[in-house]
């Protein structure tokens, strides 16, 4: 008996089928704004380990009408260098938090990306120039090389995420209830 | 004693109060999490959760005592319906004005939201955005020319000598920053300060997209540090084929004034906007709040109203049960007691009734206890009392009676036990004389005392009876109490003393001048027999034997006398009834007449304590009066004589029994033969069976005599068995 016959004859099957479609189909709806980090890379540049990563950002509409509303958003970046054990866990090595601010300044018509660690900030013409530099990481030191005694099987862990606590506190509760605010990216790893 | 303080703390109103508290005080943290105090923003989801998990709890309380009080109400169970009531009231009371505030809460906080924002203010804030654009336009259109122009003047300038040049121009425009670019390389770049010349600001990369379509670009900006300036970036003319597309980016410095104006506006612009648009959020996140304190209110609301109304009815349930209890008799039933309220005070008064009935009812009981002691007590003296006891109500019905007045009368009284005394007359004709003289003493309603003499077949009873009005219990007024004993044997033993002494005085009185009349007689036929002739001696010699014949007949009969009044002290002594009978038959056994003997003893036979002679004395007058009955009367005389050990209601004793087959008593009465002087022999003395009766009597036993049904007479004694029964029995079988 093939397939096609015993789903003739199973019609909850079918029904079940589809349901487990649309519940995949679900989470595409919900990536269609999302996070995502297409790359990262590292070098040793002057004895420190440095950061190469492309980001790619995309805002869904609800975030964009708070962007352009003056909301200000902040991106969370979270490195982590871990040391890969066979039979345990990995092992924690440090653990670092970048933040970058993107607001929209009325009167200039630009979007403004800000690095907070580095205060660095640049103007953008356009929404997606800005998220093109916000999804840039250009030689962001991590790690020291004397700090590391064994560089071996150590891994970068990047994850970025929209900080909701970064959020004005009115908008807070419904950031955490709602689903359109929750943007994180999965974590990537890559060895150092 | 920890546990059970736990136990209490995590049930009941504590727990309640406890969780309510809990959450009132999560709520307040939550809504103080919302402003913008950071060290509460990573608690906000935590606090959240443990609110929403509170009100579960609250409702799974809640849901919990629905379901006890459905089952009580479907049960009926007392309590469960006032309850239910006041759980209702409480319910209405408690959350329709937390409803209705909460209605208009939410309504005010909208309004009140809405109302902080204003089309016109957002219009003239956009009008001034727009004004400060426009402002800064025509600055931006002059810079931009300025800027155009200054290119043309770097247009042919090697990359060398650029910097040179661009800082002569950068001095010369007034620009704060001047950088050319080959690209998006930088090719030479001029600051205001020297040590910024090394990182230039970059510009766009769409702005470099725009200038290689030869699209020049002026627009604000904000500098890291600096703040607004206004950027021109234009294309380098092309005077050489070696040089690419080269582009000059100059950045202006606005006046301080336009800076901090230019600030203002986007500022304010900004955190309008940012308001308005966090409007909607700011309403959802006070209307959670809102939401959730209300949850809590009502649902605290409920639970104390759950609480309230069981602790109010509690006591009216208790009250209800002990009624019901006290219905039922139960006087035992405390209560616990409530608060110290009204209720409390009825709850009390219901415990003082019940112990006051119960303390009554005890004392009732105990005094109804002591009352059928008594009665129990009278009862049992009455029925152990020898004298027969009745009482007769007005009517004449018997009330009350003893065993001895059943056993005096020989009847049972219980047949007319409540019914008229007459009743016993018509049933039984001996007591119609007895019935008589209590009704006619009755009526004279005073203390009588009378004696009443009855004949039956028993024959004759003589009773002294004594009746008494009873006029001094309210209950028995009109009643008689009459007491009355059998006197019958009291009396034949006062007329046997009484015998006794006149045997005794004849004895005494007779016997002396009997001697002399002998002794004078037998003289008188010896002085003068010889000395007469034949015929007058004859006479002599008859009379003087006749005299000495009855002198001799007379001192007999005195001895007999004497011997019945004599009363010798009996010797008492253990022995067996039956070797006593053989010894003394013995001495018949042997006699020349036809005598027959005809001897039954029984083998079981106990050891009687007796006086063997005086028992011997018995034995031969009751055989020598049943020969001498059936002598000349009975062609073959028959004596047979019987002993048997017999049990009659726990009392043992041995039976003699002795009876012939001669003409019987002839009609003599049983109570008049055993009287002295009572004979019906001619020559007999009329004591042999008088001393039968009084040694039976020495002996504690009785003696009675009748005719055989089939001819002959009987006589029957019974004696007391010796108190060692079975021993003896032993004895006696070996």
């Amino acid at each position: 008996m093939s397939a096609a016959d015993s789903t003739a004859y199973c019609p909850d099957f079918r029904q079940f089928y589809l349901l487990v479609i649309l519940l995949l189909l679900l989470p595409c709806q919900l990536q269609a704004a999302e996070i995502k980090i297409e790359s990262a890379s590292t070098k040793i540049n002057q004895g420190m380990y440095q950061l190469n990563a492309n980001i790619h950002y995309e805002l869904n509409d609800e975030v964009l009408d708070a962007l352009n509303n003056g909301v200000t958003i902040t991106m969370l970046l979270t490195i982590k260098l871990e040391r890969q054990r066979a039979y345990l866990w990995n092992e924690s090595i440090s653990k670092l938090l970048q933040r970058y601010e993107l607001e929209y300044h009325a009167l200039s018509g630009q979007y403004i990306v800000k690095k907070l660690a580095s205060a660095e900030q640049q103007s953008y013409l356009s929404l997606s120039a800005a998220l093109r530099a916000l999804g840039r990481v250009h030689e962001l030191p991590i790690i020291k090389q004397d700090a590391l005694q064994d560089s071996k099987n150590v891994v970068v862990k990047i994850h970025s995420e929209l900080d909701t606590n970064a959020l004005p506190a009115p908008l807070r509760p419904l950031a955490w209830v709602e689903s359109y605010w929750q943007l994180s990216s999965e974590w990537f790893s890559c060895p150092l | 004693m920890s546990i059970i303080v736990l136990k209490r703390l995590t049930s009941g109103p504590y727990a309640a109060a406890l969780l309510s508290i809990l959450l009132l005080l999560s709520l307040y943290i939550m809504s103080g999490a919302t402003e913008d105090s950071a060290s509460f923003n990573q608690q906000y989801v935590l606090l959240l959760i443990t609110i929403l998990v509170g009100l579960t709890m609250l409702v799974v309380m809640i849901a919990v005592n629905v379901i006890g009080l459905y089952r009580r109400y479907k049960l009926g169970e007392p309590g469960s319906r006032l309850t239910t009531r006041l759980l209702v009231l409480f319910v209405v009371i408690a959350v329709i004005p937390v409803c209705v505030v909460y209605y208009f809460s939410v309504d005010f906080l909208h309004r009140g939201i809405d109302s902080w924002f204003d089309v016109r203010i957002e219009q003239s804030l956009n009008d001034s955005l727009e004004l400060s654009r426009s402002s800064l336009d025509s600055r931006l259109r002059d810079l931009l020319r300025t800027t155009e122009q200054l290119a043309v003047d770097v247009a042919d300038e090697s990359e060398a000598s650029a910097v040179l040049r661009l800082d002569d121009l950068r001095a010369r425009s007034g620009a704060s920053e001047m950088t050319l670019f080959d690209g998006n390389r930088i090719v030479a770049s001029s600051n205001i300060k020297a040590e910024l010349v090394i990182n230039p600001n970059r510009p766009d990369e769409a702005i470099f997209n725009d200038i290689s379509f030869g699209r020049n670009y002026a627009g604000l900006d904000t500098i890291a540090g600096v703040g607004l300036q206004i950027r021109v970036v234009v294309r380098v003319p092309l005077v050489r084929a070696d040089l690419g597309i080269r582009s000059l980016q100059a950045l202006y410095a606005v006046t301080a004034r336009q800076r901090e104006l230019a600030a203002s506006v986007q500022e304010t612009f900004s955190t309008y906007n940012e308001l308005v648009y966090l409007r909607s959020p700011l309403k959802y996140s006070f209307t959670l709040t809102l939401t959730l304190a209300l949850l809590l209110s009502v649902l605290s609301a409920v639970w104390a109203a759950f609480y309230t109304a069981r602790k109010l009815v509690a006591p009216i349930t208790d009250l209800a049960e002990g009624t019901q209890a006290v219905a039922l008799g139960d006087y035992s039933k405390r209560l616990p007691l409530p608060a110290n309220d009204e209720l409390g005070f009825l709850v009390e008064s219901f415990n003082q009734m019940t112990r006051r009935i119960e303390r009554a009812r005890n004392d009732e009981q105990l005094s109804r206890d002591k009352v059928d002691e008594q009665q129990a007590y009278q009862a049992c003296v009455l029925s152990n009392l020898s004298s027969g006891v009745m009482t007769l109500d007005a009517e004449q019905c018997l009330q009350t009676f003893n065993e001895a007045a059943s056993q005096i009368l020989s009847v049972d009284l219980t047949h007319v036990e409540g019914k008229s005394i007459k009743e016993l007359a018509s049933q039984h004709a001996r007591l119609g004389r007895f019935v008589e003289i209590l009704l006619e003493q009755m009526e004279k309603h005073q203390q009588w005392s009378e004696e009443i003499t009855l004949f039956g077949s028993a024959g004759r009873q003589v009773l002294v009876c004594r009746g008494v009005p009873m006029t001094d219990a309210l209950e028995t007024s009109g009643d008689t109490l009459i007491v009355f004993e059998d006197v019958t044997n009291l009396m034949q033993a006062q007329r046997n003393a009484a015998w006794g002494e006149v045997a005794r005085r004849l004895a005494h009185e007779i016997k002396n001048p009997l001697t002399p009349i002998q002794l004078s007689a037998e003289r008188l036929r010896h002085k003068y027999l010889d000395t007469m002739d034949a015929e007058s001696a004859e006479v002599l010699d008859r009379a003087t034997h006749t005299i000495v014949q009855q002198v001799e007949a007379m001192k007999d009969m005195v001895n007999a006398f004497s011997e019945y009044a004599r009363a010798p002290q009996i010797k008492l002594e253990v022995l067996n009834l039956n070797t006593l009978v053989n010894e003394v038959l013995d001495l018949y056994r042997d006699d020349e007449s036809n005598l027959r003997l005809d001897i039954s003893l029984d083998p079981v036979m106990p050891h009687v304590e007796a006086d063997a002679g005086r028992l011997r004395q018995l034995l031969h007058n009751l055989i020598k009066n049943s020969i001498e009955a059936m002598q000349d009367v009975t062609p073959q005389p028959e004596i047979a004589l019987r002993t048997l050990c017999m049990q009659e209601s726990n009392c043992r004793y041995v039976e003699l029994r002795i009876e012939d087959n001669g003409p019987g008593w002839m009609g003599d009465k049983e109570s008049e033969l055993f009287e002295p002087y009572v004979t019906s022999k001619q020559g007999g003395t009329g004591l042999g069976l008088a001393i039968v009766k009084k040694i039976v009597e020495e002996h504690g036993g009785m003696v009675a005599a009748e005719d055989r049904p089939e001819g002959g007479a009987m006589v029957v004694i019974r004696l007391p068995v010796l108190h060692q029964d079975g021993q003896d029995d032993a004895e006696t079988q070996a």
